[in-house]
């Protein structure tokens, strides 16, 4: 029933010979509909064909478990604390290692983007360490300070550094010059232009770079967690491998997943809030 | 010639002494832009710069304003030689300088913020611009939201309400249709009636040169220099229907056999 509905919308964007044609609210509207709608189908195909192939006779339920199994693992480590301490294992080290990251990098960054002789002292090691994945630091770490937290947090804080110092030494050096002139001009001290005018300009461009750092530390922590950890979700990963737990693999990936997008979203909000007087797209 | 660019009655404020630039451009070459330049404004006076694109008025200006230093010569206000930006020199730039992170209202207050002054006495006066320029009800807006010449004013009233002696403006009105740059140019008039602030007024525009100042100085390229000065003998205060009258359009007559003779 509400597909004939929809499909009667549908005749009306495709001018041939609508009865009234749609409001670009209207359209806007309608656009979403159809994205969740067909959205939600493609995925719920998805798991369906995983769910009837994962219960034909002739699978092994040790490589696809099947749906239900995977549910029954995720309630069992729910309820055990396994899940939620893993969890929290993870998101504590992100949250220590990212703000610690990200924070060197705003003040580096905007620094570097003002004055010029920060620049050229900071640029070169930043240009040096751009190009080397993260995760490649993680041996030296380990030769350096062992397998303890502080190694896979440092790890986490050079990627959010290196990450995030990027848009914001290009946000800061962005910043027009008839701005800077014009606060001067009503009589604006060299700080004041600093924290008034020049590092407004550059927040869109910090909070880009905060949200790619956030995705980029996901990536590397759980890459880190996999090869030098006892806990966390990277670990939980690593353990279901070792005891061909497939479920368990399949939980951690979910949740993971589940966290990064949460985070994101999280981020995309304050992001859109913080840029709103840019002239961004509605 | 340079004392006769003074003016004898009263002493001026401003003195524009004996100015050169030199910029030395991408090839290496030394550009000579602004050549001996003498001039000197009264209080309260309103004047005009005119001349061909690239003859070095928006050099002059930002030397006025403080954010060029001039290869040769200084710029004495009030007895004092200026170095450096000051509040009491406000300048409306020939670009959109309207910070666009900041709400109409928040623009406006800027100058003020700076200024140290109770909060209650800076939304008063920032109140007080968004009203003379006829922008109330967009206090909240943000600029990306408001049309070219709505931003032109809230850059206005952003230099207006930090209360300038001496306000520099340049082609404030170069970018707007004929229909908002006239009503813009009648505003302003109303507005410098208003503060008393001595305006420099950098311009392409003949009709507005004359409808606007008493003085307009006229300057010729490569050097940049100043060729002559014209007197606008039109009585204030000026409204819209003066544009259509005989003694207008003799003032521009004049202005434009001025320019000529430089072709
Ligand atoms: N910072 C600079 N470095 C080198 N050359 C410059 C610089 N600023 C201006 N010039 C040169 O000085 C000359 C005068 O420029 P200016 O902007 O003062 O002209 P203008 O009279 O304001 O022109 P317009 O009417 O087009 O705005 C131009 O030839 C320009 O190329
Ligand atoms: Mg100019």
């Amino acid at each position: 029933m509400p597909a004939s509905k929809v499909s009667v919308e549908a005749d009306g964007v495709s001018d041939t010979t609508p009865d009234r044609p749609m409001s670009p609210a209207e359209v806007m509207r309608f656009r979403r509909i159809e994205r969740l709608v067909i959205g939600t189908v493609s995925l719920g195909t998805l798991v369906l064909a995983y769910s009837v192939v994962s219960n034909l006779p002739g699978t092994n339920p040790a490589l696809l478990p099947p749906p239900q199994a995977i549910l029954a693992t995720a309630m069992a480590k729910f309820s055990d604390g396994t899940l939620l301490t893993a969890v929290w294992a993870s998101l504590s080290r992100i949250l220590i290692g990212y703000t610690i990251g990200t924070a060197l990098a705003i003040l580096i960054g905007s620094l570097m983007g003002w004055f010029r002789y920060v620049e050229y002292v900071f640029d070169p090691i930043v240009e040096c360490m751009r190009p080397v994945p993260p995760l490649a630091y993680i041996p030296l770490i380990i030769l350096w300070i062992g397998i303890g937290e502080e190694s896979r947090i440092l790890v986490l804080v050079i990627t959010s550094f290196v990450v995030c110092i990027v848009p914001t030494f290009s946000g800061m050096k962005q910043v027009p010059k008839v701005y800077v002139e014009a606060a001067r001009t009503l009589g604006a001290s060299e700080a004041t232009i600093f924290y008034k005018v020049a590092i407004p300009f550059a927040v869109p461009f910090i909070f880009a770079g905060m949200r790619v750092g956030m995705a980029a530390s996901w990536a590397t922590l759980v890459a880190a967690e996999l090869v030098a950890a006892q806990s966390g979700l990277g670990y939980m990963l690593q353990a279901g491998r070792r005891f061909f737990d497939t479920s368990l693999v399949m939980v951690g990936i979910f949740c993971i997943g589940v966290l990064a997008f949460i985070m994101d979203r999280i981020f995309r909000t304050i992001q859109v809030r913080m840029s709103r007087w840019e002239e961004v797209s509605k | 010639m340079s004392q006769a660019n003074l003016d004898q009655t009263e002493a001026p404020s401003l003195i524009i002494q004996n100015i050169r630039q030199d910029f030395i451009t991408l090839d290496g070459t030394e550009l000579n832009v602004l050549d001996n330049i003498n001039l000197g404004f009264r209080e309260r006076e309103f004047i005009s710069f005119i001349g061909h694109s690239g003859c070095g008025k928006s050099t002059l200006l930002r030397i006025i304003a403080g954010l060029q230093t001039p290869t040769q010569g200084s710029i004495l206000y009030k007895g004092k030689k200026i170095k450096g930006t000051s509040a009491a020199r406000g300048m409306v730039f020939q670009q959109d300088a309207v910070f666009p992170w900041l709400t109409v209202r928040k623009n406006i207050e800027f100058g003020l913020k700076l200024k140290k002054l109770p909060r209650d006495k800076v939304r008063a006066q920032a109140e007080k611009w968004i009203a003379l320029v006829g922008l109330g009800g967009w206090e909240d807006a943000y600029p990306k939201e408001l049309s070219g010449g709505m931003r032109k004013r809230v850059d206005l009233a952003r230099v207006y309400a930090n209360t300038p002696d001496l306000m520099l403006m340049d082609e404030p009105f170069g970018a707007l249709d004929q229909q908002t740059k006239s009503n813009m140019q009648t505003q302003l008039l109303r507005l410098w009636e208003t503060a008393g602030s001595t305006v420099i007024f950098v311009t392409h525009d003949l009709e507005e040169a004359v409808f606007l100042s008493d003085r307009i100085v006229v300057l010729a390229p490569r050097p940049g220099r100043v060729k002559t000065i014209m007197d606008v003998s039109l009585s204030r205060p000026r409204r819209e229907e003066l544009r259509l009258s005989e003694e207008f359009l003799a003032e521009k007559r004049k202005l434009h056999e001025l320019l000529k003779e430089d072709a």
